[in-house]
């Protein structure tokens, strides 16, 4: 009886307290959608594209990690609304699968507030916290169960993989003694990249899909004159054909994780 | 609906029964029906102990099927049909024999034969650390779960090319197998013996086929055990970039973390082809349809390496020795190869210290755990 008394005093004390509860806040969810282009055109593996010194170029491999996505609000505090934690984007999608590569790699979020936002914040990489962790850490199907690198006790935050004409010779071998491949394997926290693209973005019931778009060559982009023999503002790749971010590469690296910002468009 | 009175039930039953009697006289294998009396295991005790599976958390993590909840007698039960030629066609073979304890649960052959003496197309592979593997089973990833892998090199006609109406059947006869699957999962007639229990029982048993006591393991993880110097040089070529440039052996891109596999699917190079369409064992292609799939691998664990030759697929190199030249030479061209693939100095040293490094991955209390051995 006396246990009675008390779970009908509780139950009271709940139902007063979900009248105390303000109102809830309408909510919406919005896609967000990876795609990858050269240079505007729809990006494919093991396709030739034209790289930026004449030579012919192909890919086999384009992956990265993408942490702490938010919106920031258009208000005075720019408070940030956090959308994804962390994922795994894999944009290597064959010429066999043009619709998914048109469609790329997209997730939806849901329970996000109607309002307006000023912008979007994405971290290129696995952000510092996350990056001390490791893919045993994990259950199936969680993004970090891959590309961690025993070495450098990093994950790798973009993999870029493929071949090219290194001898101009007018073709691409793959494999082999004489193979024209490259890797390029952006990782530690030193390389962590975020980004910050301001755009009015307004949440209400429906929204179409906010498409973040990465031109690959963009990635190429680059200042150095040590990496550059023939000045045309881009990567020599054929002298400097992978990073592993160690060994005085880490100047390449670096170059690629920060490309990011600009290879990135918003839509 | 017309009723049928109980009376007319009980004859259609006895016919029923006497047909089957009659049945099992001819040499034609066929379902048995029920043998006796319904519900004829209660005489047993149902009394499941559960089992909880014990590994360090830096291993990984494992994740047992809901409906498939581990007991000590599921796994002893597991283990028995494991071992059991009744599985096959003819009785002669087990899974066991193409998963051999003593060799890490392989065979030693390149490819193997089943009861009709056909070679198979792939070599057999260990199940060290099975339970870890969570993007695919089989070379190419064909099969998700444990639970459904069981239940393929039954009626592989180049394995045990049986029927598993015929295995359950010879299962339901059995002295031992009806009290042993009552104990396991609690069912109360034979007739409720399925090939689907079966197959969970092999699961759980597989489950507990676990490894960390390596000499790796023990250094890495435990005290007092230290590398000697080659190993240290082994370990060091095989993780760590220690070159500039491609020039290095990069083991670890493909057969990195504790397990010594990434999740993940490559092209190692060990065939050569000129177009997706070339290569003879289409691999994850088979499983996807996707054409630059074709070619493209699991790179399985590296643990017991020195205890599983051959290696490969299709069991083509027959040494570690043999292995390392194909990784140094670069292997060979095809449109889908691994750019992680290529050619890297390794001198004669260099070799001997990377397979002393693979050694140190041996773990021989696996291959003697008594609870892995055959029970017959
Ligand atoms: C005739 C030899 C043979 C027999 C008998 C056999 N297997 Fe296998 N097993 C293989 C081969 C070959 C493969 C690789 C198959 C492939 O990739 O297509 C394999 C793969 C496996 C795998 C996947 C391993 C991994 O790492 O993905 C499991 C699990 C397995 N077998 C369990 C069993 C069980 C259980 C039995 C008995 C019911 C059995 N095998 C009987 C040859 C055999
Ligand atoms: C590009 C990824 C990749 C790299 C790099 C790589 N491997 Fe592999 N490895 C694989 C794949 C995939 C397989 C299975 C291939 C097959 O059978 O078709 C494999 C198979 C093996 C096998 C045979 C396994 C077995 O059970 O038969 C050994 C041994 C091996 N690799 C050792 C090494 C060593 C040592 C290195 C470094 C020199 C290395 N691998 C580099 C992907 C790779």
């Amino acid at each position: 009886m006396k246990y009675f008394t008390l779970i009908l005093l509780s139950s009271c004390l709940f139902l007063i307290g979900c009248e105390d509860e303000p109102k809830e806040q309408p909510v919406t969810s919005l896609d967000l959608s990876w795609t990858a282009n050269y240079d505007g055109e729809t990006f494919m593996t093991f396709k030739e594209y034209t790289y930026a010194d004449g030579r012919k170029i192909q890919f086999n491999n384009f992956n990265f990690f993408v942490s702490d996505i938010a919106l920031i609000s258009a208000d005075a505090n720019a408070a940030r609304t956090e959308l994804v934690e962390i994922d795994y984007v894999d944009l290597s999608f064959d010429e066999t699968q043009v619709d998914q590569a048109a469609t790329g790699k997209s997730f939806t979020v849901r329970d996000l507030p109607l309002g307006e936002y000023a912008g979007i914040k994405i971290g290129f990489g696995v952000n510092a916290d996350l990056n001390r962790s490791k893919p045993t850490d994990y259950g199936t199907g969680h993004p970090l169960t891959r590309n961690f690198w025993d070495g450098w006790s990093s994950y790798i935050f973009s993999m870029i993989e493929g071949a090219a004409d290194m001898d101009n010779d007018g073709t691409i071998v793959n494999g082999g003694a004489d193979t024209e491949s490259f890797t390029y394997h952006s990782g530690t926290d030193e390389v962590y990249n975020e980004v910050i693209i301001n755009k009015n973005i307004i949440l209400s019931d429906e929204n179409a899909p906010l498409q973040l778009k990465i031109n690959v060559a963009e990635l190429f982009r680059n200042t150095d004159p040590e990496l550059d023999a023939n000045g045309d503002g881009y990567l020599d790749i054929e002298t400097f054909r992978g990073t592993h971010s160690a060994n005085g590469e880490m100047n390449i690296a670096k170059t690629i994780m920060n490309n990011f910002s600009t290879a990135l468009t918003v839509e | 609906m017309k009723q049928i009175p109980s009376l007319q039930l009980i004859g259609i039953f006895l016919a029923a029964l006497l047909l089957t009697m009659v049945a099992c006289d001819s040499t034609e294998p066929v379902d048995p029906g029920p043998i006796d009396e319904p519900d004829d295991l209660l005489e047993f005790t149902y009394d499941p102990e559960s089992y909880e599976l014990e590994y360090p958390d830096w291993l990984g993590q494992i994740e047992i099927p809901a409906d498939n909840p581990m007991t000590v007698q599921g796994i002893e039960l597991g283990r028995r049909l494991f071992f059991d030629p009744i599985l096959s066609a003819d009785s002669t073979m087990s899974c066991s024999s193409c998963h051999n304890p003593t060799q890490s649960f392989t065979d030693g052959l390149a490819t193997s034969p089943g009861v009709d003496g056909i070679l198979g197309q792939r070599s057999a592979m260990s199940l060290i650390n099975i339970a870890f593997v969570n993007n695919g089973l089989n070379w190419n990833g064909s099969i998700q779960t444990l639970e459904e892998q069981a239940l393929e090199p039954v009626i592989n006609t180049v394995e045990l090319h049986e029927t598993w109406p015929n295995v359950m059947g010879k299962l339901q006869r059995h002295q031992n197998y009806p009290r042993l699957f009552r104990e396991a999962f609690g069912i109360t007639d034979r007739d409720e013996m399925t090939k689907e229990l079966a197959a969970k029982a092999i699961a759980q048993f597989e489950r507990t086929l676990i490894s960390y006591n390596s000499k790796y393991d023990q250094i890495r993880f435990g005290t007092g055990v230290f590398y000697e110097e080659d190993e240290i040089n082994g370990r060091d070529l095989f993780f760590f970039e220690l070159a500039t440039g491609l020039d290095h052996p990069g083991c670890s891109h493909c057969h990195g973390g504790v397990q010594f596999a990434e999740p993940s699917f490559f092209n190692n190079g060990i065939t050569e082809a000129a177009t997706f369409a070339d290569f003879p064992d289409k691999g994850l292609g088979e499983v996807t349809g996707i054409p630059s799939d074709n070619g493209l691998f699991r790179p399985p664990s590296l643990r017991n390496i020195a205890l599983t030759a051959p290696y490969m697929h299709d069991g083509r190199f027959a040494t570690l020795e043999e292995v390392l030249d194909h990784y140094k030479s670069g292997g060979h061209p095809s449109p889908n190869v691994s750019a992680n693939i290529q050619p890297f100095t390794l001198s004669d040293e260099d070799r001997d210290h990377l397979i002393a490094f693979l050694k140190t991955l041996t773990d021989t209390s696996f291959i003697n755990n008594p609870a892995f051995q055959n029970p017959f």
